[in-house]
């Protein structure tokens, strides 16, 4: 029975999508939206994000960095090549939700200048290498201390990774399993407080963010904050962490050097920025700023899920790793910068004039 | 097509003259009637409609905008322990690693929360008393003119300090009572022995939006303002500090700063690069520890060049401001007649206009809405740090401008007001002025709730 409602459900939802999909091609007449409309469906956008996006993800970082320290727990009690393998795996998955939530950075992590202490760039190597070979105490409170740059995503992905990829778990030192320690356990205090700091029990931002106040006096000005951060990271993945690295011909501005995760980290900005325009993360799909845009323009929806995809797609053209990619794949670095570029100019001049113009 | 072109040319023709007779005229001062402008225009053509601090100029050339970009680029980034690659020169002492992490989301920074965490965007002046050759202040022996509180590895920070909090109660003419926390600081951890009777001055860093706006205000217009001896009986005198300038080598107006030290852009980023991170430039080629028993004795000054400070000067100099939200609602105006009624506007002067630049039209004959008088004034004893700088007294502090300070909870996440963020909200802020202030602020303590609560959302709409 259940599966015989499942796939009559099926049919119903293919017919629909059917129509649906033949219906867009019109572009059909769009209802007029009444200010009532638009101030709920804003509101629902609103709640959505702090709920569907911000809340669950920065859990994810909470429980990711979790997974992180255990990793590096394993590592430093069983010092395999497997373990450090993993400890790996586990530090570019936190690095992958991270890189998400970077298309929102407002809110705790800005406040409470969070996003240096766990992604500060670049490495103070000279520092690093002063703190492996001294015999200063070296655990969590005196890592807490530590300039952003000794500590956060960098300084312990030179533990993991080495300079060039090659680590090799039996020439990690004594003084290096303190470290990563350390640097695991102040990532997960610093991502656990990214979570706290827009839990409803706790820092409750969440409020702050999903109701009108001294902050966010009115509904415009939320989406607006959304947007604009959307914009940013466009901004500074397009404009700064690939062009100026590209123009400069210049590999060791790269940011996440020591894994070659840099193509992937970027692809996740990207990603994390689709994942806010469509309200969606993970499995699960609320409300997101296309649902206010298909009210009024469909054509500019259309426009910028094509412009994201554009963008999230050029990373699967290159062949090599950003630091080399950046002298062999010249077109292809364009192509990305071009795409990134692109969406950054529609959502400001776009999106943001279409909210501005139809929401209070 | 004939009939267009010589349209055109017309229409620049008129262009043109309207221009020359722009460029003749003098720039007008206050005679400029408010009414007749967009109040929310805080800064001139120079006011950006995003509520952030992180606008560029909206009216900026297109190499300017490359210039301010890459400004913005340094402004943001981390800075480590020579020799490196990236980013050489930070340290050996330092209060932090990048100017963005003081000014964080260019806003203001924080004191520490719970009075013994270390700030990292809060610092400490020090000096011995009295003036040097230049009247600036004197050099604490081993410490400089600033406690650097961090170091890099190996290396010991200067000292930490300690805040405590006092109560102090006070209470409205209608009866309701307020809190304000008054701080006592203690320097903790010195790296070597303090000598006695060192003064201190904490600063928490500003909003540093608007600055190509104030740097182009006139020297003339700070001193139009000037009243040495209240002349105009309002209780309200208003002095000009004379300050050393790095450039030139002489001593000229200072503008910048909690006391106005400061005459240019330039110097104030040439000098937290040398005094906040330990970085050396054209400007300040002597490291903040010379002298100094942790001094890196490093052959390697300048630690930044001449385009790199210049380019950071520039950020700073194309910042936009806020614009004004909420203008016409019927409380922000009522507002901002007390505000005028209790002569806030007589130090926080509400319009000014930058005067004619050729070389930097982007700021040039402005009108705008600054809220300061970029002078100095007596503060009361409340709020001295005993410590002067210049001309400036112990009481005496710049009046800070207003703009776009209604976001600063949104921009930061927090609010903290005055030279040492011991305010923690606008009406601490304002219950905090003394000296010269102390007749505002006893009106403000007479105000009804609804006019106090009126004076507030006036200010929040800046």
């Amino acid at each position: 029975m259940k599966s015989i409602i499942k796939t009559t459900s099926l049919v119903v939802l293919a017919t629909v999508v059917t129509f649906t999909a033949c219906r867009k091609k019109k572009e059909e007449v769009i209802p007029a939206v009444t200010p009532a409309t638009a101030e709920t469906l804003s509101q629902e956008v609103i709640v959505s994000f702090a709920s569907t996006i911000a809340l669950p993800q920065y859990n994810d970082m909470s429980v990711g960095a979790i997974n992180l320290v255990n990793a590096v727990a394993n590592l430093n009690a069983t010092t395999t090549q497997a373990n450090l393998v993993i400890a790996q795996q586990e530090w570019k998955n936190l690095r992958s939700t991270w890189e998400q939530s970077e298309a929102f950075l407002f809110g705790p992590v800005a406040d409470e200048n969070l996003d240096p202490n766990v992604d500060d760039w670049p490495v103070n190597k000279n520092d690093f290498d002063s703190v492996l070979v001294s015999t200063a105490p070296l655990n969590d409170s005196t890592v807490a201390n530590y300039q952003t740059s000794l500590k956060g995503f960098h300084a312990l992905e030179y533990i993991l990774f080495d300079a060039n990829q090659s680590k090799q778990a039996s020439n990690i030192t004594p003084r290096e399993k303190q470290y990563m320690t350390a640097i695991a356990n102040d990532l997960k205090k610093n991502c656990t407080k990214m979570y706290t700091g827009w839990a409803q029990n706790s820092g409750n931002y969440y409020h702050t963010f999903t109701t009108t106040n001294s902050v966010y006096t009115n509904k415009l000005q939320t989406l607006v904050t959304i947007v604009d951060a959307m914009a940013s990271i466009c901004g500074e993945v397009g404009e700064g962490k690939i062009k100026s690295v590209y123009e400069g011909q210049d590999a060791s501005q790269e940011e996440s050097q020591f894994s070659n995760n840099s193509f992937t980290d970027f692809r996740n900005n990207i990603i994390g920025v689709r994942n806010v325009y469509l309200g969606v993360y993970k499995a699960n799909d609320s409300r997101g700023l296309e649902d206010i845009v298909r009210q009024y323009n469909l054509s500019l929806d259309g426009k910028i899920k094509q412009q994201m995809e554009t963008a999230i797609n050029s990373f699967n053209g290159f062949t090599k790793p950003f630091g080399q990619a950046i002298f062999t794949e010249a077109t292809q670095i364009n192509t990305t910068i071009a795409a990134i570029n692109a969406l950054k100019i529609t959502l400001e001049t776009e999106l943001k004039p279409l909210l501005q113009a139809n929401i209070k | 097509m004939f009939i267009q072109a010589i349209i055109s040319r017309i229409v620049i023709i008129i262009i043109s003259c309207t221009l020359l007779l722009i460029g003749c005229r003098k720039p007008q001062e206050i005679n400029d009637r408010i009414e007749n402008y967009d109040e929310r225009l805080s800064g001139g053509q120079q006011t950006t409609f995003n509520e952030t601090y992180d606008d560029a100029f909206p009216v900026l050339s297109a190499s300017k905008v490359t210039t301010h970009n890459l400004g913005d680029a340094v402004f943001g980034a981390t800075f480590v322990t020579s020799p490196a690659p990236i980013n050489p020169g930070l340290g050996p002492v330092f209060n932090n690693v990048s100017c963005g992490s003081c000014h964080i989301n260019n806003g203001v920074g924080k004191p520490p929360v719970n009075g013994t965490e270390q700030g990292q965007s809060f610092l400490f002046k020090l000096s011995m008393p009295g003036y040097d050759a230049h009247g600036g202040s004197v050099h604490v022996p081993n410490y400089g003119v600033q406690l650097q509180s961090r170091a890099v590895f190996g290396v010991q920070p200067e000292g930490k300090v300690s805040i405590t909090y006092s109560n102090i109660q006070g209470e409205f003419t209608d009866g309701v009572k307020y809190n304000l926390q008054k701080p006592t600081y203690t320097i903790t951890n010195p790296y070597m022995p303090l000598p006695a009777g060192v003064l201190m001055s904490p600063r928490l860093p500003m909003a540093v939006i608007g600055l190509g706006l104030l740097d182009a205000l006139t020297d003339n217009w700070m001193l139009e303002h000037q009243d040495l001896n209240d002349a105009n009986n309002d209780g309200i005198t208003g002095k000009v500090n004379y300050v050393w300038n790095e450039r030139t080598q002489t001593k000229t107006i200072g503008r910048f700063g909690w006391k106005a030290t400061i005459p240019t852009i330039e110097q104030q980023v040439a000098l937290a690069f040398n005094e906040d991170m330990g970085i050396t430039s054209p400007l300040f080629p002597v490291e903040s520890t010379y002298g100094q028993f942790q001094y890196d004795k490093l052959n390697d000054d300048s630690e930044i060049n001449d385009s790199i400070l210049s380019t950071v000067t520039f950020y700073i100099k194309s910042l936009a401001v806020t614009a004004r939200r909420n203008v016409n609602d019927a409380t922000v105006q009522q507002g901002k007649s007390i505000f005028k009624q209790l002569n806030c506007s007589g130090c926080h002067l509400m319009t000014a206009r930058t005067g004619v630049n050729m070389g930097y039209t982007e700021v040039s004959n402005q009108l705008i809405f600054p809220f300061t008088d970029l002078l100095l004034h007596d503060m009361g004893s409340e709020l001295s740090d005993n410590r002067p700088e210049f001309d400036a007294l112990g009481s005496e502090w710049r009046t800070p401008p207003l703009w776009g300070i209604g976001l600063s909870q949104k921009i930061n996440g927090n609010t903290h007001y005055l030279h040492d963020g011991r305010a923690r909200s606008l009406e601490e802020a304002i219950l905090w002025h003394g000296g010269e202030a102390l007749q505002n602020k006893t009106a403000y303590t007479k105000l009804t709730k609804e006019d106090r609560n009126a004076l507030i959302k006036f200010l929040q709409s800046l």
